[in-house]
């Protein structure tokens, strides 16, 4: 521990028991880590609109608190004008799936050299409980009582397709390995994403289902710079199977090193 | 001495080359010289026409009429016989089968050139006619990429080519041969530019291509995103990190950055947006022009926030003004919007441009205790800070928020942080309340008869002003809108015109917000400038 003091003096307004802890704790950790060959005062951190948002409040570093779906071009912005800064947008699933999706493939495209974090609930939650590109066609929203008439998108699946250089999938329920994901990430010279599965207590709790069901592709022998073995990892789980043998990766899918669109332009 | 010369032909064979360099010519030999491109929206074929209007007198208008009209095809004759004067030259392409009255000088322009070539054809045909010396042509074409191929073409029309009448060297008018488009983006570097960020969208991106073309020059980066709303989000996040970032656009595009423009407000984000206006509604009439988005951008974005709109009205205002729209976006950490329009942005003046670098400091964090990105200060204007400065945490945010950019629904604090920013625009009210040039005056400045305009007519209100005995009067900022300058200058008229290109009058409704009554009024719509003649038209009906 180095002990920076990265607590603000904002009150934390997530239900108890949020997934958003567990990513809060596991990113705090991993600044305290890499705090001691990054300067503090490099960070910039970034959030779309949503209750994953309220966490740039809780972080004592520079933020841009930006609108729905929006965070990422901010962050690739100020790359573009300093390349020291270490840039890591929290993002939710309505937020970058829905509303901000092309600004997400562009920055993949790009290989902006920053880091994305999803938080993805599976469920619009700061506006009580609407479907998002990530739920399931089962889940029974305020705007789609009888569950959504189309099925979910793979948000992995299109991120290894848009070009990212680093394509993880944690769980904010496993705190120590999301740490060393998102370290990963932020190290990582390119795009990283993670798409972190973030169970909503109060609109969709699936803390138990995914404490069942996921494994980690470390312990499974994926070999992450085999982009055919990533597709095929990312297609064992479509975001729609909640049944008894669905097996659901965490992890590395995919790393590979190109150069950063901060490099080329 | 005035003339004018139309250079008429499809898109791809180079009627706007022809026309730039016709007039890069005559403006080394001392004219003053006006140049407006037509083009419709499609790059082969179709119909354009350049017109470049000169005089050994200031020009700053189109004019309708030619005294030379180049057709390189069949329709171009069809087009402009209507603006043909008695005894106007025409120089047809020689497979051309429309007929035409007067002097006819025919050239083989397609068969001896090809595509943009065509251009160093027509010059040679034209300098040839105006007995201008073959060195005046060669000195412009040699600035041109294949200059070989071009010199040969010249020298060919040149020496076929017919001698008209003498247009001497003056005295007089020496300027710079430039556009709208270029005036903002050298003022823009001038003001401190560190990256343009720009979608494509016509008349704006000439500001985007001359960028891209000279940022190694400039030291600028220049980058395309994938549409305006992530485009205005990186030139916030640009301007967030401490780098001077601005964007251009038309109407439909702008109206894309709005929810991101409130962004700015909210987050008091420098962030300059040059606005270029072509027909409207929707995507209207791309490549034409219209004044219809003028209290779009005075109001566009949700909420109320501080901003500042320019209107300059040629190229030499478009140079000064967007180096100031730099400065003043950092100077109060507001949207600036440079509100332009194709007949400023892509036609050609001659004006004198002394470049100067011109980049204030903005207010900056003097570096003692905590730092408060949102600090309440008197004149509404917080310190800046940027990431990466020691000792700093700089919060910014769309939220509503307290001093240390935290969000907060305390009541106490919202009114606090909007008070804030109305202080702010208080501050901005007050800088520009004493300035002088906030309003133009040109014409017949003595008369009692207003022509009241902005943007793109001003160059035309004030020749005809001249011409017919009206005073010309603008407002060069629309935003604070110095509604009391405008009111001395109009004090004790007998008539007020307002002159606008919009059919449900924008300007005047503005006007009459801030209780300006007009008498009159000229609008137009057809999405073309308004030529000389048709002022001159509507003004001598009414006269008395």
């Amino acid at each position: 521990m180095s002990g920076v003091n990265l607590k603000t003096y904002a009150e934390n307004t997530w239900c108890p028991g949020c997934g958003n802890f567990g990513i809060l704790r596991a990113f705090e950790m991993a600044v305290e880590e890499l705090s001691s060959e990054i300067p503090i005062e490099n960070f910039v951190i970034a959030s779309g609109i949503g209750c994953h948002g309220k966490i740039v409040d809780y972080i004592n570093l520079n933020s841009f608190y930006s609108i729905h779906g929006r965070a990422l071009n901010n962050l690739e912005g100020m790359r573009l004008i300093n390349d020291k800064l270490v840039c890591v947008g929290f993002v939710g699933d309505g937020d970058i799936y829905a509303e901000g999706i092309s600004h997400l493939i562009f920055a993949a495209k790009r290989n902006a050299n920053l880091t994305a974090i999803v938080h993805d609930n599976r469920s619009y939650s700061l506006t009580t409980g609407q479907f998002t590109p990530t739920s399931p066609s089962h889940f029974k929203g305020k705007s789609t009582p009888e569950g959504p008439p189309e099925d979910p998108m793979n948000p992995v699946l299109l991120m290894l397709s848009a070009g990212a250089t680093f394509v993880a999938r944690g769980f904010a329920g496993d705190i120590p390995h999301l740490k060393e994901l998102i370290k990963a990430a932020i190290k990582h010279k390119g795009f990283s994403f993670i798409d972190v599965l973030q169970p909503c207590v109060t609109f969709y709790n699936t803390f138990a289902y995914y404490r069942k069901h996921c494994y980690k592709l470390e312990e499974a022998g994926h070999n992450p710079t085999d982009f055919n073995a990533a597709v095929e990892r990312a297609r064992e789980w479509d975001y729609s199977a909640d049944t008894e043998d669905a097996r659901i990766p965490i992890g590395i899918f995919y790393q590979v090193e190109k150069p950063t669109y901060e490099e080329r332009v | 001495m005035e003339r004018s010369v139309i250079v008429g032909g499809e898109a791809g064979e180079g009627v706007k080359e022809a026309g730039n360099l016709l007039s890069r010519v005559l403006v080394s030999i001392g004219y003053s010289v006006f140049t407006y491109h037509d083009y419709p929206s499609l790059i082969r074929g179709g119909h354009n026409f350049s017109s470049v209007r000169f005089s050994n007198e200031e020009v700053y208008a189109p004019v309708r009429k030619a005294d030379y009209i180049v057709a390189l095809d069949d329709r171009s004759v069809r087009r402009h016989r209507k603006d043909a004067k008695e005894g106007t030259v025409w120089f047809l392409d020689e497979k051309v089968k429309e007929e035409v009255e007067g002097t006819v000088i025919r050239l083989p322009f397609r068969e001896r050139a090809k595509g943009v070539m065509r251009s160093s054809a027509v010059l040679g045909a034209l300098l040839k006619a105006f007995r201008i010396p073959k060195e005046e042509g060669l000195s412009v074409l040699q600035n041109l990429k294949n200059f070989e191929e071009n010199r040969e073409i010249f020298e060919f029309f040149y020496d076929v080519s017919q001698e008209v009448e003498e247009i001497v060297e003056v005295e007089g008018i020496k300027g710079e041969y430039f556009s709208g488009s270029e005036g903002v983006a050298l003022g823009a570097v001038d003001g401190g530019l560190d990256i343009y960020i720009a979608y494509p969208m016509t008349p704006a991106s000439p500001v985007l291509h001359y960028l891209a073309a000279h940022k190694e020059e400039f030291g600028i980066k220049v980058v395309q995103p994938e549409n305006e709303i992530g485009v205005i989000n990186m030139v916030l996040g640009a301007a967030y990190a401490g780098g001077r970032a601005m964007t251009g656009t038309s109407g439909g595009g702008f109206a894309l950055m709005t929810e991101t423009l409130s962004l700015a407000g909210m987050s008091e984000t420098p962030s300059v947006i040059y606005l270029a206006q072509r027909g409207a509604p929707s995507t209207g009439v791309p490549t034409y022009t219209e004044q219809a988005d003028l209290l779009f951008s005075l109001f566009a974005g949700h909420g109320d926030f501080p901003r500042i709109v320019v209107a300059p009205s040629n190229a030499l205002e478009c140079y000064l003004l967007t180096r100031e729209a730099l400065n003043l976006a950092w100077k109060f950490q507001v949207p600036v919007i440079v509100l332009s329009s194709k007949n400023v942005a892509e036609s050609f003046f001659t004006q004198p441009l002394e470049r100067e670098r011109v980049v204030e400091e903005p207010k900056l964090w003097d570096g003692n205790g905590e730092y408060k990105r949102y600090r309440i200060t008197e004149d509404g204007i917080s310190p800046l800070a940027f990431p990466g400065t020691k000792g700093a945490v700089v919060k910014a945010t769309s939220y509503e928020h307290d001093e240390m950019g935290i969000t907060t629904e305390e009541p106490e604090q919202i009114v606090a942080m909007k008070n804030k920013r109305e202080r702010k625009r208080e501050t901005i009210r007050k800088f520009f309340e004493e300035r002088e040039d906030t309003v133009s005056v040109g014409g017949d400045t003595n008369s009692k008869r207003i022509l009241l305009t902005w943007g793109e007519n001003w160059g035309v209100c004030c020749e005809i002003g001249e011409e017919l005995g009206y005073k010309a009067v603008k407002p060069n900022y629309m935003e604070p809108f110095p509604a009391n300058r405008l009111k001395k200058e109009i004090e004790g008229a007998e008539e007020v015109i307002v002159v606008e290109l919009s059919p449900a009058g924008q300007f005047e409704k503005l006007l009459n917000l801030y209780g300006i009554k007009p008498t009159g009024r000229f609008r137009k719509y057809d999405t073309r400038p308004i030529f000389k003649e048709d002022l001159l038209e509507f003004l001598s009906g009414r006269e008395r």
